[in-house]
């Protein structure tokens, strides 16, 4: 794990900060937390309707899965609506990130739905008439970057494995199978 | 790399993408209609990108001495040609290409999120208006995608080019790579 979060953290640090989550978004979630948390269904519908609408998408998962993968979303929803949205929190994004790479998740599907979540939040804030529609959407747009960049350890990950660390060990072994 | 390379790279990351955040000719439409006011943020669209990158160590550290006026020309262009388009296949394979040269430059596909977020944000700032926030959103997320999607395959084309292992058997490498570190 502790490695894990030492990519997450070299990732971030990629990012300018300015474009980085800021205390202010967190708070604006946090000063949101029922209202958001009412969106919840909708949202787990929405997200996974359209996930199975399209066919590269469909094809990740299998047969019977979707109700686990509801859940996973609410709680995902769940603990970041309620924060805190810290190291903790970004090590366990770093790791779904992976789960996603072994899942054979592209980036393409899952910047597609990044952006599916700002609009879905733009969308209710502006329909509930909210005062702060616009800050709490930005919050969320920050936030799916902040998301996507710890799941971007996929690359940092395939450098780790393919290049420096246990690809000549897996080169030997597959090497072969390729060459014939 | 062939053009034709660049386009499948363009088409398979655009087919990844789910229908409803891909970029659509309607888009375009919107793009051109305000035409006269997004190339009015071009000044300050380049210093607001360059003053960040130059500000910040890690993306600082991409930049040879001197050679900001010629990467400012460039998102120039890009901008222009996004705007005035046309946003057809020729410039979703410059996208695709946009990603390798960021591999070459070693920009991280992190930096590029950075900057796609503020480029967005920038345009919505000034252009407060619900037609342009889904087009310019769904234009950054189609960029954005094809990047990261051109960077990825330039990485293993690259391996497969000077290991002759198979993109395929590379990914399945990483997979059982990633599995290994998350059991970890």
């Amino acid at each position: 794990m502790s490695k894990i979060l030492e990519i997450a953290r070299e990732a971030l640090q990629q990012m300018p900060p300015q474009t980085r989550l800021r205390p202010e978004d967190e708070a604006v979630i946090a000063r949101h937390k029922e209202l958001l948390l009412s969106w919840t269904p909708e949202l787990v519908q929405g997200f996974y309707d359209t996930l199975f609408a399209h066919t590269p998408t469909r094809k990740v998962f299998h047969e019977g899965e979707r109700p686990a993968r509801e859940q996973t979303l609410r709680d995902w929803w769940q603990k970041t609506v309620e924060g805190p949205l810290d190291e903790a929190y970004f090590a366990w994004m770093a790791k779904v990130g992976l789960v996603h790479v072994v899942r054979g998740v592209e980036n393409p599907m899952m910047l597609a739905m990044a952006s599916f979540v700002t609009e879905f939040v733009e969308r209710k804030s502006l329909e509930a008439g909210l005062p702060e529609a616009e800050a709490l959407s930005k919050a969320f747009h920050r936030l799916g970057m902040a998301v996507i960049t710890h799941g971007y350890d996929r690359y940092q990950a395939l450098a780790l494995y393919n290049v420096a660390g246990m690809e000549p060990a897996l080169l030997e072994r597959r090497g072969p199978q390729a060459a014939g | 790399m062939r053009k034709e390379t660049l386009k499948e790279i363009a088409r398979q990351a655009i087919e990844d993408m789910a229908l409803e955040a891909r970029f659509r000719p309607e888009d375009h439409q919107v793009l051109l209609k305000h035409k006269d006011r997004l190339l009015a943020l071009t000044d300050e669209l380049v210093k607001t990108f360059y003053d960040t990158l130059f500000a910040t160590p890690s993306t600082r550290k991409v930049f040879h001495e001197g050679e900001r006026p010629a990467r400012e020309k460039t998102l120039v262009d890009w901008w222009q040609k996004t705007v005035e388009g046309p946003v057809d296949e020729e410039y979703w394979a410059w996208q695709a290409y946009v990603g390798l040269i960021h591999v070459k430059r070693v920009v991280t596909n992190p930096m590029m999120m950075g900057q796609a977020f503020m480029i967005e944000d920038l345009v919505r700032t000034h252009l407060d208006d619900p037609e342009v926030a889904g087009a310019i959103r769904r234009l950054m997320a189609t960029v954005a995608a094809i990047i990261a999607y051109g960077y990825e395959k330039a990485q293993l084309l690259s391996i497969e080019e000077t290991t002759g292992i198979s993109q395929e058997l590379i990914k399945t490498n990483v997979r059982v790579g990633v599995e290994k570190l998350l059991e970890d």
